[in-house]
């Protein structure tokens, strides 16, 4: 085998220090989780996961996760294209402000969520005039994975927005679109690929958050309980093969649907000739 | 009258972009705005096409006042310096885009936009890259294309944008060309932006010429040329020779060197005055005993002829004020061979042409051969 010139040394080195960085903090951990659950015959592992609750934490996590996750791509797409097109005062400051989910830590988000839209919190009681209840419903969930989930989408999205060429959209409207037309046909699709990455990203995020979650949750069994705190209380029940069996399902579901996105991504480049 | 632009003006906070600017283009002209970055031009174009909004002013197409009309309503074809194709579309459907925006009402069947699309890009001589993707094209390509995009929507008015700019000489030198007979094809009004001075000689019919947000001078390449208006015409259009000096008595002095003026105007005042010279109106000469002799500084082949700079050699302390201290002269490539000039070698020239302006803004001009 003939071994190819590359400009940049150092293939070997780098290689190795990937496959040992994956393994020590990704590999090996899963590895940990799949022979734990394997302590569990067929049986019993079909017990654990088709328990009632267990699905229902399942459709509760996947639902809420999946709706904040669209919603942020409306959201995120708006707040960049508004921190990169218009010049605002303390722009600086906006900007940073984007990113403080990343920051703060999750519990204090959720306790100050709670407090807000809680039946007589602030933001909370107006809803409740409408008749509709925030916290401790899925609606609660939903609201604070859309406060975690949003940097993601915002700060993938925007580095692509900067590098538009703006003479695309003039020669768009030259030849006679409407402003719509312009955004639909000139402006989202290069915007595609980005928006699905940071859809995934807040997805995922969504999929694994706990702390923020449980305040405003009210953790009722078969409403508004997620996967997460399910590990946690199978964990304080001692019960690790059960904990490991749901977080490996949790993954594995996690997996197959941000490899779904992924693909997506892949076809919408390929379609578009940029591979 | 096809485009009139009427007194627009455009200031960014200090800096007046337009200042002033009265111009009237004919149908089926290809005009071309020339000068240097920074004097507007491509503000000028921006505000016909409705990019950019002039601060007073009006701009009339085919006589209706469209100053504030929209770019979409104007019916302008813009091509721009960096081709703006839409990189995730194929060939066919970037040109195929003007005529798919179109209303329901007015978009032509599928067949029909397949048929006009061809027929772009046959006129392009591109239809075999129609699936591709404008990332996959080379610059000359692209421009082309965007050409036929900005052609699709059948526009009364072609604007363009640097169209060459980022290209390479020699692709430049054949679009160029094609621009030129794409034009004599189509009659469609044309304006161009540009800031090479061969670039506007070569392809328009008309030349404009910008300085600091004014028109400097319109006309023909051979009227910029050879009768600039201005000063800052005669340096930008072609190279010029500029002498520092005075008129005097059917002369002009520069130093020791008194250059007759044969048919001077009785009435010419003595006065300071700036000179300019082209350097194919001077001549090298062998003469033992020329009055005006200068040294070979250094010969630059430039294939058809030859660019030698002489600096003047004299006895008097203050000698010739020639502006950068030299002079260039440019030659044949046969009365080159047949001087064979040195480096260093002593020679003596002829002037046989030199005009002047009598102020830097009033544009009227006094020749001497």
């Amino acid at each position: 085998m003939s071994q190819r010139r590359s400009l940049l040394p150092g293939f070997g080195l780098s290689l190795g220090v990937t496959v040992f960085t994956v393994s020590l903090l990704v590999l090996i951990p899963l590895l940990a989780l799949v022979t734990k659950s394997a302590e569990l015959s067929l049986g019993e592992l079909w017990h654990t996961l088709a328990d009632r609750r267990v699905l229902a934490a399942f459709r509760v996590s996947f639902s809420t996760a999946f709706a904040a996750a669209f919603l942020n791509l409306f959201l995120g797409l708006i707040v960049a294209w508004v921190l990169v097109r218009y010049p605002l005062p303390l722009k600086r400051a906006w900007d940073s402000l984007i990113d403080l989910p990343f920051a703060l830590p999750t519990a204090v988000a959720g306790i100050v969520l709670t407090t807000l839209y809680s039946p007589n919190g602030w933001l909370g009681q107006f809803f409740a005039e409408l008749g509709i209840r925030v916290a401790f419903t899925p609606l609660g969930i939903t609201i604070a994975l859309i406060f975690i989930g949003l940097p993601f989408v915002v700060r993938t999205v925007e580095p692509v927005l900067q590098d538009l060429d703006r003479q695309q959209e003039e020669a768009s409207t030259s030849l006679g679109a409407s402003r719509w037309q312009t955004f639909r046909r000139v402006l989202l699709p290069p915007l595609v690929p980005a928006l699905l990455t940071g859809f995934s990203l807040a997805f995922a995020r969504g999929l694994g958050e706990y702390g923020s979650v449980i305040f405003i949750a009210g953790n009722m069994p078969m409403k508004s309980e997620i996967v997460p705190l399910l590990i946690v209380t199978k964990l304080e029940q001692y019960n690790y093969p059960g904990a490991t069996v749901i977080a490996l399902a949790s993954l594995v579901v996690a997996f197959v649907m941000l490899l779904i996105i992924n693909g997506l991504q892949q076809w919408t480049r390929q379609r578009t000739g940029r591979d | 009258m096809s485009i009139q632009v009427n007194h627009l003006t455009k200031r960014y906070g200090d800096f007046t972009a337009l200042d002033d600017i009265d111009l009237a283009i004919d149908d089926g002209e290809l005009v071309a705005l020339l000068g240097p970055s920074g004097c507007g031009k491509t503000t000028l174009l921006r505000s016909i096409a409705g990019m950019e909004f002039a601060d007073s002013g009006n701009i009339l197409l085919e006589g209706r006042d469209m100053t504030f009309e929209p770019i979409r309503h104007r019916q302008v074809g813009f091509v721009f310096q960096h081709y703006a194709l839409f990189n995730h579309m194929s060939v066919f459907e970037n040109v195929a885009y003007g005529l798919r925006v179109r209303p329901r009402a007015q978009r032509p069947p599928e067949a029909e936009i397949r048929r006009r699309v061809h027929e772009l890009l046959d006129l392009v001589q591109l239809d075999w890259l129609a699936k591709r993707f404008p990332p996959q094209l080379s610059g000359g390509q692209r421009q082309r294309i965007a050409l036929a995009r900005a052609l699709a929507v059948e526009p009364r008015y072609l604007l363009l944008d640097e169209p060459f700019g980022a290209l390479d000489a020699s692709v430049r030198k054949e679009l160029r060309r094609w621009l030129r007979r794409l034009h004599e094809e189509l009659h469609v009004t044309s304006l161009f932006v540009t800031h090479d001075q061969e670039e506007a000689m070569e392809v328009a019919s008309r030349i404009v010429v910008m300085n600091h947000g004014r028109i400097e001078q319109v006309g023909t390449p051979e009227t910029v040329y050879d009768y600039p208006a201005t000063p800052f015409v005669s340096t930008f259009i072609g190279s010029v020779n500029v002498l520092h000096g005075t008129l005097r008595d059917g002369h002009f002095d520069t130093g020791g060197w008194h250059l007759p003026i044969p048919d001077a105007d009785a009435n010419l005042r003595s006065r300071r005055q700036d000179a300019f010279v082209r350097p194919h109106d001077i001549e090298i000469v062998r003469a033992p005993d020329t009055p005006w002799p200068v040294r070979i500084r250094h010969v630059q082949p430039m294939g058809s002829s030859y660019h030698v700079e002489v600096t003047p050699v004299t006895d008097t302390v203050q000698g010739p004020q020639v502006e950068n201290d030299y002079l260039t002269v440019e030659l044949t490539r046969q009365a080159f061979k047949a001087l064979a000039l040195e480096v260093g070698e002593v020679v003596g020239i002829r002037v046989h042409h030199l005009h002047w302006f009598h102020q830097e803004t009033a544009p009227a001009l006094e020749e001497a051969v």
